[in-house]
Protein backbone atom coordinates (compact mmCIF):
# COMPACT_ATOMS: atom_id res chain seq x y z
CA UNK A 1 0.00 0.00 0.00
CA UNK A 2 2.85 2.37 0.86
CA UNK A 3 4.64 1.46 -2.36
CA UNK A 4 1.47 2.13 -4.29
CA UNK A 5 1.21 5.45 -2.60
CA UNK A 6 4.72 6.42 -3.72
CA UNK A 7 3.94 5.40 -7.28
CA UNK A 8 0.83 7.46 -7.02
CA UNK A 9 2.86 10.43 -5.78
CA UNK A 10 5.24 10.28 -8.76
CA UNK A 11 2.39 10.21 -11.23
CA UNK A 12 0.80 13.15 -9.42
CA UNK A 13 4.10 15.00 -9.77
CA UNK A 14 4.24 14.20 -13.47
CA UNK A 15 0.70 15.43 -13.95
CA UNK A 16 1.57 18.59 -12.05
CA UNK A 17 4.55 19.26 -14.30
CA UNK A 18 2.41 18.84 -17.40
CA UNK A 19 -0.17 21.20 -15.92
CA UNK A 20 2.38 23.88 -15.08
CA UNK A 21 3.81 23.63 -18.61
CA UNK A 22 0.33 24.01 -20.08
CA UNK A 23 -0.37 26.98 -17.88
CA UNK A 24 2.93 28.54 -18.93
CA UNK A 25 1.95 28.01 -22.56
CA UNK A 26 -1.34 29.82 -21.93
CA UNK A 27 0.37 32.70 -20.16
CA UNK A 28 2.95 32.76 -22.95
CA UNK A 29 0.24 33.56 -25.47
CA UNK A 30 -1.15 36.30 -23.23
CA UNK A 31 2.29 37.86 -22.78
CA UNK A 32 2.95 37.67 -26.52
CA UNK A 33 -0.36 39.40 -27.30
CA UNK A 34 0.37 42.09 -24.72
CA UNK A 35 3.80 42.81 -26.22
CA UNK A 36 2.30 42.86 -29.70
CA UNK A 37 -0.32 45.34 -28.46
CA UNK A 38 2.33 47.70 -27.09
CA UNK A 39 4.43 47.45 -30.27
CA UNK A 40 1.41 48.27 -32.41
CA UNK A 41 0.55 51.14 -30.10
CA UNK A 42 4.15 52.42 -30.28
CA UNK A 43 4.18 52.56 -34.08
CA UNK A 44 0.54 53.40 -34.74
CA UNK A 45 0.64 56.62 -32.73
CA UNK A 46 1.28 59.41 -35.22
CA UNK A 47 2.71 62.73 -34.15
CA UNK A 48 -0.61 64.56 -34.58
CA UNK A 49 -2.29 62.01 -32.37
CA UNK A 50 0.38 62.05 -29.73
CA UNK A 51 -1.10 65.07 -28.01
CA UNK A 52 -3.87 62.85 -26.67
CA UNK A 53 -2.43 59.33 -26.79
CA UNK A 54 1.32 59.34 -26.25
CA UNK A 55 3.54 56.45 -27.31
CA UNK A 56 4.22 53.82 -24.60
CA UNK A 57 7.88 54.85 -24.70
CA UNK A 58 6.90 58.45 -23.89
CA UNK A 59 4.82 57.26 -20.94
CA UNK A 60 7.72 55.21 -19.59
CA UNK A 61 10.06 58.16 -20.14
CA UNK A 62 7.65 60.44 -18.24
CA UNK A 63 7.49 58.01 -15.32
CA UNK A 64 11.31 58.05 -15.18
CA UNK A 65 11.59 61.85 -15.56
CA UNK A 66 8.89 62.65 -13.02
CA UNK A 67 9.78 59.81 -10.65
CA UNK A 68 10.37 61.94 -7.52
CA UNK A 69 6.98 63.64 -7.93
CA UNK A 70 5.14 60.44 -8.84
CA UNK A 71 6.81 58.39 -6.12
CA UNK A 72 5.92 60.72 -3.21
CA UNK A 73 2.35 61.06 -4.43
CA UNK A 74 2.01 57.32 -5.06
CA UNK A 75 3.16 56.69 -1.53
CA UNK A 76 0.39 58.96 -0.26
CA UNK A 77 -2.26 57.24 -2.37
CA UNK A 78 -1.12 53.75 -1.42
CA UNK A 79 -1.04 54.71 2.25
CA UNK A 80 -4.66 55.91 2.08
CA UNK A 81 -5.68 52.78 0.18
CA UNK A 82 -3.98 50.41 2.63
CA UNK A 83 -5.41 52.13 5.74
CA UNK A 84 -8.91 52.29 4.22
CA UNK A 85 -8.69 48.69 3.03
CA UNK A 86 -7.58 47.42 6.43
CA UNK A 87 -10.27 49.36 8.32
CA UNK A 88 -12.95 48.44 5.77
CA UNK A 89 -12.04 44.76 5.79
CA UNK A 90 -11.83 44.45 9.56
CA UNK A 91 -15.09 46.36 10.11
CA UNK A 92 -16.66 44.13 7.47
CA UNK A 93 -15.50 40.98 9.24
CA UNK A 94 -16.80 42.21 12.62
CA UNK A 95 -20.19 43.17 11.21
CA UNK A 96 -20.38 39.80 9.41
CA UNK A 97 -19.78 37.97 12.69
CA UNK A 98 -22.49 40.08 14.33
CA UNK A 99 -24.80 39.19 11.45
CA UNK A 100 -24.30 35.48 11.86
CA UNK A 101 -24.68 35.42 15.64
CA UNK A 102 -27.59 37.81 16.07
CA UNK A 103 -30.64 37.70 13.82
CA UNK A 104 -31.84 40.91 15.47
CA UNK A 105 -28.59 42.67 14.63
CA UNK A 106 -28.73 41.37 11.08
CA UNK A 107 -32.30 42.50 10.56
CA UNK A 108 -31.77 45.95 12.00
CA UNK A 109 -28.45 46.67 10.28
CA UNK A 110 -29.00 45.11 6.86
CA UNK A 111 -31.32 47.85 5.48
CA UNK A 112 -28.72 50.47 6.37
CA UNK A 113 -26.02 48.49 4.63
CA UNK A 114 -28.08 48.19 1.45
CA UNK A 115 -28.91 51.89 1.67
CA UNK A 116 -25.24 52.71 2.00
CA UNK A 117 -24.31 50.42 -0.86
CA UNK A 118 -26.90 52.04 -3.12
CA UNK A 119 -25.73 55.54 -2.32
CA UNK A 120 -23.29 56.78 -4.98
CA UNK A 121 -20.22 57.11 -2.80
CA UNK A 122 -18.61 59.64 -5.14
CA UNK A 123 -21.50 61.97 -4.47
CA UNK A 124 -20.85 61.54 -0.78
CA UNK A 125 -17.25 62.67 -1.10
CA UNK A 126 -17.87 66.46 -0.84
CA UNK A 127 -19.81 65.83 2.37
CA UNK A 128 -17.01 63.68 3.75
CA UNK A 129 -14.58 66.49 3.00
CA UNK A 130 -16.81 68.93 4.89
CA UNK A 131 -17.10 66.55 7.85
CA UNK A 132 -13.60 65.13 8.04
CA UNK A 133 -11.48 67.79 6.31
CA UNK A 134 -9.28 67.55 3.27
CA UNK A 135 -6.71 65.31 4.96
CA UNK A 136 -6.37 61.57 5.35
CA UNK A 137 -9.59 61.02 7.34
CA UNK A 138 -12.13 61.80 4.60
CA UNK A 139 -10.35 59.52 2.13
CA UNK A 140 -10.04 56.66 4.57
CA UNK A 141 -13.74 56.95 5.40
CA UNK A 142 -14.66 56.79 1.71
CA UNK A 143 -12.46 53.75 1.09
CA UNK A 144 -13.79 52.06 4.22
CA UNK A 145 -17.36 52.61 3.04
CA UNK A 146 -16.51 51.29 -0.42
CA UNK A 147 -14.72 48.16 0.77
CA UNK A 148 -16.65 46.91 3.75
CA UNK A 149 -19.92 45.99 2.03
CA UNK A 150 -18.45 43.28 -0.24
CA UNK A 151 -16.56 42.01 2.80
CA UNK A 152 -19.72 41.72 4.89
CA UNK A 153 -21.66 39.92 2.16
CA UNK A 154 -18.90 37.42 1.42
CA UNK A 155 -17.84 36.70 4.99
CA UNK A 156 -21.47 36.18 6.06
CA UNK A 157 -21.80 33.71 3.20
CA UNK A 158 -18.64 31.99 4.38
CA UNK A 159 -19.63 31.82 8.04
CA UNK A 160 -23.03 30.32 7.28
CA UNK A 161 -21.61 27.90 4.71
CA UNK A 162 -20.71 25.41 7.43
CA UNK A 163 -22.91 22.41 6.70
CA UNK A 164 -25.19 20.79 9.24
CA UNK A 165 -23.32 17.47 9.55
CA UNK A 166 -20.12 19.35 10.43
CA UNK A 167 -21.94 21.32 13.13
CA UNK A 168 -23.50 18.11 14.45
CA UNK A 169 -20.10 16.43 14.37
CA UNK A 170 -18.59 19.22 16.45
CA UNK A 171 -21.57 19.04 18.84
CA UNK A 172 -21.07 15.32 19.41
CA UNK A 173 -17.47 16.13 20.37
CA UNK A 174 -18.92 18.36 23.09
CA UNK A 175 -17.45 21.42 21.38
CA UNK A 176 -18.67 24.80 22.62
CA UNK A 177 -20.13 27.44 20.32
CA UNK A 178 -16.79 29.26 20.51
CA UNK A 179 -14.84 26.14 19.58
CA UNK A 180 -17.14 25.46 16.61
CA UNK A 181 -16.59 29.07 15.55
CA UNK A 182 -12.79 29.02 15.71
CA UNK A 183 -12.10 25.44 14.67
CA UNK A 184 -14.61 25.11 11.84
CA UNK A 185 -16.55 28.24 10.92
CA UNK A 186 -13.57 30.56 10.62
CA UNK A 187 -11.33 28.29 8.52
CA UNK A 188 -14.21 27.41 6.19
CA UNK A 189 -15.02 31.12 5.70
CA UNK A 190 -11.49 32.27 4.82
CA UNK A 191 -11.83 31.45 1.09
CA UNK A 192 -14.87 33.76 1.04
CA UNK A 193 -12.87 36.53 2.69
CA UNK A 194 -10.27 36.20 -0.05
CA UNK A 195 -12.97 36.46 -2.71
CA UNK A 196 -14.01 39.75 -1.10
CA UNK A 197 -10.44 41.01 -0.84
CA UNK A 198 -9.73 40.35 -4.53
CA UNK A 199 -12.51 42.80 -5.30
CA UNK A 200 -11.96 45.35 -2.54
CA UNK A 201 -8.21 45.69 -2.90
CA UNK A 202 -8.61 47.31 -6.33
CA UNK A 203 -11.63 49.26 -5.11
CA UNK A 204 -9.43 50.70 -2.36
CA UNK A 205 -6.88 52.07 -4.84
CA UNK A 206 -9.60 53.41 -7.11
CA UNK A 207 -11.31 55.02 -4.10
CA UNK A 208 -8.06 56.64 -2.96
CA UNK A 209 -7.40 58.23 -6.37
CA UNK A 210 -10.93 59.48 -6.90
CA UNK A 211 -11.20 60.88 -3.38
CA UNK A 212 -8.05 62.91 -4.07
CA UNK A 213 -9.75 64.70 -6.94
CA UNK A 214 -11.42 67.00 -4.46
CA UNK A 215 -9.23 69.53 -2.68
CA UNK A 216 -6.34 67.16 -2.24
CA UNK A 217 -2.81 68.48 -2.57
CA UNK A 218 -1.09 65.13 -2.34
CA UNK A 219 -1.62 61.78 -4.02
CA UNK A 220 -1.88 60.39 -7.55
CA UNK A 221 -5.41 61.77 -7.82
CA UNK A 222 -4.13 65.28 -7.11
CA UNK A 223 -1.37 64.82 -9.70
CA UNK A 224 -3.96 63.72 -12.26
CA UNK A 225 -6.16 66.78 -11.63
CA UNK A 226 -3.20 69.14 -11.80
CA UNK A 227 -1.90 67.53 -15.01
CA UNK A 228 -5.34 67.85 -16.55
CA UNK A 229 -5.53 71.59 -15.85
CA UNK A 230 -2.02 72.09 -17.18
CA UNK A 231 -2.76 69.90 -20.22
CA UNK A 232 0.18 67.59 -19.36
CA UNK A 233 -1.25 64.59 -21.16
CA UNK A 234 1.83 62.42 -20.68
CA UNK A 235 1.71 62.98 -16.89
CA UNK A 236 -1.93 61.92 -16.91
CA UNK A 237 -0.97 58.74 -18.71
CA UNK A 238 1.99 58.13 -16.47
CA UNK A 239 -0.20 58.41 -13.34
CA UNK A 240 -2.78 56.12 -14.87
CA UNK A 241 -0.14 53.57 -15.79
CA UNK A 242 1.26 53.65 -12.26
CA UNK A 243 -2.19 53.31 -10.69
CA UNK A 244 -2.88 50.29 -12.91
CA UNK A 245 0.43 48.72 -11.96
CA UNK A 246 -0.32 49.25 -8.26
CA UNK A 247 -3.77 47.70 -8.62
CA UNK A 248 -2.29 44.73 -10.46
CA UNK A 249 0.39 44.27 -7.80
CA UNK A 250 -2.14 44.56 -4.98
CA UNK A 251 -4.40 42.03 -6.67
CA UNK A 252 -1.49 39.65 -7.24
CA UNK A 253 -0.46 40.04 -3.62
CA UNK A 254 -3.91 38.90 -2.51
CA UNK A 255 -3.81 35.95 -4.93
CA UNK A 256 -0.37 34.89 -3.68
CA UNK A 257 -1.50 35.30 -0.07
CA UNK A 258 -4.53 33.16 -0.88
CA UNK A 259 -2.34 30.37 -2.23
CA UNK A 260 -0.20 30.52 0.91
CA UNK A 261 -3.01 30.74 3.47
CA UNK A 262 -5.53 28.34 1.98
CA UNK A 263 -3.59 25.93 -0.23
CA UNK A 264 -6.23 23.33 0.65
CA UNK A 265 -9.01 25.21 -1.08
CA UNK A 266 -10.37 23.83 -4.37
CA UNK A 267 -9.64 27.08 -6.20
CA UNK A 268 -5.92 26.51 -5.54
CA UNK A 269 -5.80 22.91 -6.66
CA UNK A 270 -6.86 22.94 -10.29
CA UNK B 1 -26.80 -2.19 32.29
CA UNK B 2 -27.66 -1.84 28.59
CA UNK B 3 -25.29 0.30 26.50
CA UNK B 4 -28.21 2.17 25.00
CA UNK B 5 -31.74 2.22 26.36
CA UNK B 6 -34.57 3.67 24.31
CA UNK B 7 -37.92 4.04 26.05
CA UNK B 8 -41.12 4.93 24.20
CA UNK B 9 -39.65 7.55 21.95
CA UNK B 10 -42.03 9.70 19.95
CA UNK B 11 -40.78 12.45 17.69
CA UNK B 12 -43.01 14.93 15.89
CA UNK B 13 -41.62 17.35 13.32
CA UNK B 14 -43.61 20.49 12.64
CA UNK B 15 -43.30 21.11 8.93
CA UNK B 16 -44.92 23.87 6.90
CA UNK B 17 -47.54 21.37 5.74
CA UNK B 18 -48.37 20.48 9.36
CA UNK B 19 -47.02 18.20 12.08
CA UNK B 20 -45.55 14.88 10.98
CA UNK B 21 -45.03 12.02 13.39
CA UNK B 22 -41.58 10.71 12.47
CA UNK B 23 -41.26 8.16 15.26
CA UNK B 24 -43.99 6.63 17.36
CA UNK B 25 -43.40 4.69 20.57
CA UNK B 26 -40.01 3.28 19.72
CA UNK B 27 -38.39 1.13 22.38
CA UNK B 28 -35.34 -1.10 22.17
CA UNK B 29 -32.10 -1.71 24.00
CA UNK B 30 -28.59 -2.28 22.83
CA UNK B 31 -26.63 -4.51 25.19
CA UNK B 32 -22.96 -4.00 25.96
CA UNK B 33 -20.70 -5.18 23.13
CA UNK B 34 -23.71 -5.81 20.95
CA UNK B 35 -23.89 -4.77 17.29
CA UNK B 36 -27.39 -3.63 16.41
CA UNK B 37 -28.48 -2.42 12.99
CA UNK B 38 -31.55 -0.33 12.36
CA UNK B 39 -32.99 -0.93 8.93
CA UNK B 40 -36.11 0.21 7.15
CA UNK B 41 -37.45 1.88 4.03
CA UNK B 42 -36.45 5.49 3.47
CA UNK B 43 -38.48 7.94 5.50
CA UNK B 44 -38.90 5.61 8.45
CA UNK B 45 -36.85 7.83 10.77
CA UNK B 46 -33.72 5.69 11.08
CA UNK B 47 -31.39 8.68 11.24
CA UNK B 48 -33.76 10.50 13.57
CA UNK B 49 -33.42 7.72 16.14
CA UNK B 50 -29.64 7.92 15.99
CA UNK B 51 -29.72 11.69 16.38
CA UNK B 52 -31.97 11.35 19.41
CA UNK B 53 -29.57 8.81 20.96
CA UNK B 54 -26.71 11.26 20.36
CA UNK B 55 -28.66 14.14 21.89
CA UNK B 56 -28.64 16.09 18.63
CA UNK B 57 -32.45 15.98 18.65
CA UNK B 58 -34.83 15.94 21.60
CA UNK B 59 -37.69 13.42 21.61
CA UNK B 60 -41.20 14.78 22.20
CA UNK B 61 -41.94 11.83 24.44
CA UNK B 62 -39.87 9.12 26.04
CA UNK B 63 -36.24 9.09 27.00
CA UNK B 64 -32.88 7.71 26.04
CA UNK B 65 -29.90 6.76 28.13
CA UNK B 66 -26.39 5.71 27.27
CA UNK B 67 -24.85 3.51 29.99
CA UNK B 68 -27.40 4.92 32.39
CA UNK B 69 -26.82 8.62 31.73
CA UNK B 70 -28.50 11.16 29.45
CA UNK B 71 -27.09 11.70 25.95
CA UNK B 72 -25.67 15.11 26.88
CA UNK B 73 -23.98 13.68 29.96
CA UNK B 74 -22.66 10.79 27.86
CA UNK B 75 -21.23 13.34 25.47
CA UNK B 76 -19.41 15.09 28.31
CA UNK B 77 -18.00 11.77 29.52
CA UNK B 78 -17.08 10.87 25.91
CA UNK B 79 -19.02 7.62 26.11
CA UNK B 80 -20.06 7.67 22.46
CA UNK B 81 -18.77 8.63 19.02
CA UNK B 82 -20.81 9.44 15.96
CA UNK B 83 -19.83 8.45 12.41
CA UNK B 84 -21.71 10.33 9.72
CA UNK B 85 -22.43 9.30 6.15
CA UNK B 86 -20.13 12.14 5.10
CA UNK B 87 -16.65 11.49 6.52
CA UNK B 88 -16.35 15.22 7.50
CA UNK B 89 -12.68 15.92 6.91
CA UNK B 90 -11.27 19.42 7.32
CA UNK B 91 -9.29 20.00 4.11
CA UNK B 92 -6.73 22.28 5.79
CA UNK B 93 -5.65 19.47 8.12
CA UNK B 94 -3.81 16.33 7.04
CA UNK B 95 -5.35 12.94 7.68
CA UNK B 96 -3.63 12.37 11.03
CA UNK B 97 -4.57 15.80 12.27
CA UNK B 98 -8.17 15.21 11.15
CA UNK B 99 -8.23 12.13 13.35
CA UNK B 100 -7.07 14.33 16.22
CA UNK B 101 -9.94 16.83 15.91
CA UNK B 102 -11.74 15.37 18.97
CA UNK B 103 -8.70 16.32 21.07
CA UNK B 104 -9.26 20.00 20.24
CA UNK B 105 -11.95 20.31 22.90
CA UNK B 106 -9.74 18.85 25.63
CA UNK B 107 -7.32 20.64 27.91
CA UNK B 108 -3.60 19.91 27.76
CA UNK B 109 -3.63 17.32 30.56
CA UNK B 110 -6.53 15.37 29.11
CA UNK B 111 -4.83 15.41 25.72
CA UNK B 112 -1.78 13.59 27.11
CA UNK B 113 -3.82 10.44 27.64
CA UNK B 114 -4.22 10.15 23.89
CA UNK B 115 -0.62 10.76 22.81
CA UNK B 116 0.21 8.47 19.89
CA UNK B 117 -3.30 7.14 19.86
CA UNK B 118 -4.22 8.78 16.53
CA UNK B 119 -1.35 6.99 14.79
CA UNK B 120 -2.45 3.68 16.36
CA UNK B 121 -5.98 4.17 15.10
CA UNK B 122 -4.69 5.11 11.66
CA UNK B 123 -2.78 1.82 11.57
CA UNK B 124 -5.80 -0.06 12.88
CA UNK B 125 -8.00 1.07 10.00
CA UNK B 126 -5.28 0.25 7.45
CA UNK B 127 -4.22 3.78 6.57
CA UNK B 128 -0.59 3.49 7.67
CA UNK B 129 1.53 5.85 5.59
CA UNK B 130 -1.36 8.20 4.84
CA UNK B 131 -1.18 10.33 7.97
CA UNK B 132 0.56 13.22 6.23
CA UNK B 133 -1.66 13.06 3.14
CA UNK B 134 -4.37 15.61 2.52
CA UNK B 135 -7.89 14.21 2.85
CA UNK B 136 -8.50 15.40 -0.71
CA UNK B 137 -5.95 12.85 -1.94
CA UNK B 138 -7.89 9.97 -0.36
CA UNK B 139 -10.69 7.97 -1.97
CA UNK B 140 -14.15 8.02 -0.45
CA UNK B 141 -13.60 4.65 1.20
CA UNK B 142 -10.28 5.74 2.68
CA UNK B 143 -11.81 8.95 4.04
CA UNK B 144 -14.51 6.91 5.75
CA UNK B 145 -11.82 4.66 7.26
CA UNK B 146 -10.19 7.81 8.64
CA UNK B 147 -13.55 8.89 10.06
CA UNK B 148 -13.84 5.52 11.82
CA UNK B 149 -10.31 5.90 13.19
CA UNK B 150 -11.31 9.30 14.54
CA UNK B 151 -14.46 7.88 16.12
CA UNK B 152 -12.38 5.26 17.95
CA UNK B 153 -9.77 7.76 19.14
CA UNK B 154 -11.22 8.33 22.61
CA UNK B 155 -12.11 4.68 23.23
CA UNK B 156 -15.89 5.20 23.17
CA UNK B 157 -18.18 2.63 24.75
CA UNK B 158 -20.79 3.20 22.09
CA UNK B 159 -20.39 3.82 18.38
CA UNK B 160 -23.30 5.47 16.58
CA UNK B 161 -22.98 5.02 12.82
CA UNK B 162 -25.34 6.74 10.41
CA UNK B 163 -25.12 4.94 7.07
CA UNK B 164 -21.34 5.28 7.11
CA UNK B 165 -20.91 3.34 3.87
CA UNK B 166 -24.05 4.66 2.19
CA UNK B 167 -22.15 6.80 -0.29
CA UNK B 168 -19.74 4.04 -1.34
CA UNK B 169 -20.03 1.65 -4.25
CA UNK B 170 -20.89 -1.94 -3.45
CA UNK B 171 -17.35 -3.28 -3.88
CA UNK B 172 -15.95 -0.74 -1.44
CA UNK B 173 -18.84 -1.25 0.92
CA UNK B 174 -18.20 -5.01 1.09
CA UNK B 175 -14.54 -4.39 1.76
CA UNK B 176 -15.27 -1.89 4.51
CA UNK B 177 -17.85 -4.21 6.08
CA UNK B 178 -15.15 -6.84 6.51
CA UNK B 179 -12.77 -4.19 7.83
CA UNK B 180 -15.36 -2.88 10.27
CA UNK B 181 -15.89 -6.37 11.67
CA UNK B 182 -12.15 -6.83 12.13
CA UNK B 183 -11.83 -3.42 13.83
CA UNK B 184 -14.91 -3.89 15.96
CA UNK B 185 -13.71 -7.26 17.21
CA UNK B 186 -10.58 -5.49 18.46
CA UNK B 187 -12.41 -2.63 20.17
CA UNK B 188 -15.61 -4.39 21.26
CA UNK B 189 -17.68 -1.30 21.79
CA UNK B 190 -21.44 -1.42 21.32
CA UNK B 191 -22.63 -0.27 17.91
CA UNK B 192 -25.88 1.20 16.66
CA UNK B 193 -25.64 1.05 12.90
CA UNK B 194 -28.11 2.69 10.53
CA UNK B 195 -28.27 1.23 7.04
CA UNK B 196 -30.57 0.53 4.13
CA UNK B 197 -28.48 -2.36 2.89
CA UNK B 198 -29.88 -5.73 3.91
CA UNK B 199 -26.69 -7.72 3.27
CA UNK B 200 -24.71 -5.21 5.29
CA UNK B 201 -27.13 -5.41 8.23
CA UNK B 202 -27.15 -9.23 8.22
CA UNK B 203 -23.39 -9.57 8.01
CA UNK B 204 -22.57 -6.99 10.69
CA UNK B 205 -25.30 -7.37 13.27
CA UNK B 206 -26.09 -9.44 16.27
CA UNK B 207 -29.59 -8.08 16.00
CA UNK B 208 -31.56 -6.12 13.42
CA UNK B 209 -34.30 -3.67 14.37
CA UNK B 210 -36.67 -3.27 11.47
CA UNK B 211 -38.71 -0.10 11.25
CA UNK B 212 -41.92 0.54 9.34
CA UNK B 213 -42.44 3.98 7.83
CA UNK B 214 -44.74 6.92 8.53
CA UNK B 215 -44.72 6.96 11.48
CA UNK B 216 -41.61 4.98 12.30
CA UNK B 217 -42.41 2.08 14.60
CA UNK B 218 -40.50 -1.08 15.42
CA UNK B 219 -41.93 -3.68 13.05
CA UNK B 220 -39.66 -6.57 13.98
CA UNK B 221 -36.52 -7.58 15.79
CA UNK B 222 -34.40 -10.26 14.17
CA UNK B 223 -31.55 -12.03 15.93
CA UNK B 224 -28.73 -12.94 13.59
CA UNK B 225 -27.12 -16.09 14.94
CA UNK B 226 -24.09 -16.16 12.72
CA UNK B 227 -20.82 -17.16 14.40
CA UNK B 228 -18.09 -14.72 15.41
CA UNK B 229 -15.59 -13.61 14.27
CA UNK B 230 -17.43 -12.64 11.13
CA UNK B 231 -15.30 -13.08 8.03
CA UNK B 232 -15.62 -13.48 4.30
CA UNK B 233 -16.72 -17.14 4.61
CA UNK B 234 -19.59 -16.16 6.85
CA UNK B 235 -20.49 -13.30 4.53
CA UNK B 236 -20.81 -15.80 1.68
CA UNK B 237 -22.43 -18.58 3.71
CA UNK B 238 -25.86 -20.01 3.01
CA UNK B 239 -27.00 -19.03 6.49
CA UNK B 240 -26.22 -15.38 5.79
CA UNK B 241 -28.00 -15.62 2.45
CA UNK B 242 -31.08 -17.13 4.10
CA UNK B 243 -31.17 -14.38 6.71
CA UNK B 244 -30.91 -11.75 3.97
CA UNK B 245 -33.74 -13.36 2.05
CA UNK B 246 -36.08 -13.44 5.02
CA UNK B 247 -35.20 -9.86 5.99
CA UNK B 248 -35.84 -8.77 2.40
CA UNK B 249 -39.26 -10.49 2.42
CA UNK B 250 -40.22 -8.75 5.66
CA UNK B 251 -39.06 -5.38 4.36
CA UNK B 252 -41.03 -5.79 1.15
CA UNK B 253 -44.13 -6.68 3.14
CA UNK B 254 -43.69 -3.61 5.36
CA UNK B 255 -43.19 -1.31 2.38
CA UNK B 256 -46.22 -2.75 0.64
CA UNK B 257 -48.40 -2.41 3.75
CA UNK B 258 -47.33 1.20 4.15
CA UNK B 259 -48.22 1.92 0.52
CA UNK B 260 -51.65 0.37 0.93
CA UNK B 261 -52.34 2.42 4.06
CA UNK B 262 -51.24 5.60 2.34
CA UNK B 263 -53.41 5.04 -0.69
CA UNK B 264 -56.38 4.27 1.58
CA UNK B 265 -56.79 0.60 0.66
CA UNK B 266 -57.09 -1.39 3.87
Amino acid sequence: MIKNNQLHQTSIRKANKARIFNEFKNYGIAVFLLILFFILWQFATSSSFERLIPKPSTIVQTIIDKWPLLATNSKQTLFEAVVGFLIGTSTGILIAIGFVYSKKFAKSIYPFLVFLQCMPLMALMPLLVLWFGTGLASKVVLITLATFFPTVINVVQGLISLDKPTIEFMETLNASEMQIFWKARVPFSIPYLFTAMRVTVTTAILGAIISEWLWATKGLGAVIVLAMFNAQVEVLWASMALATIFSLLAFSLIVILEKLVIPWHISNQE
Amino acid sequence: MPAVEINNITKIFSLKTGPVTALSNISFNVEEKEFVSVIGPSGCGKSTILRIIAGLLKPDEGDVSILGVTPLEARKQRLYSFVFQDPIMFPWRNVLSNIEIPLEVLNRNERKQYAGRAQEMLDLVGLQGFGAASPNQLSGGMRQRAAIARALLMRPEVLLMDEPFGALDEINRDKLNLELMRIWQETESSVVFITHSIEEAVFLSDRIIMLSPRPGTVAAEINIDLPHPRNIEIKQSEAAFNYATSVRKMLNQITLDALLVESGVN
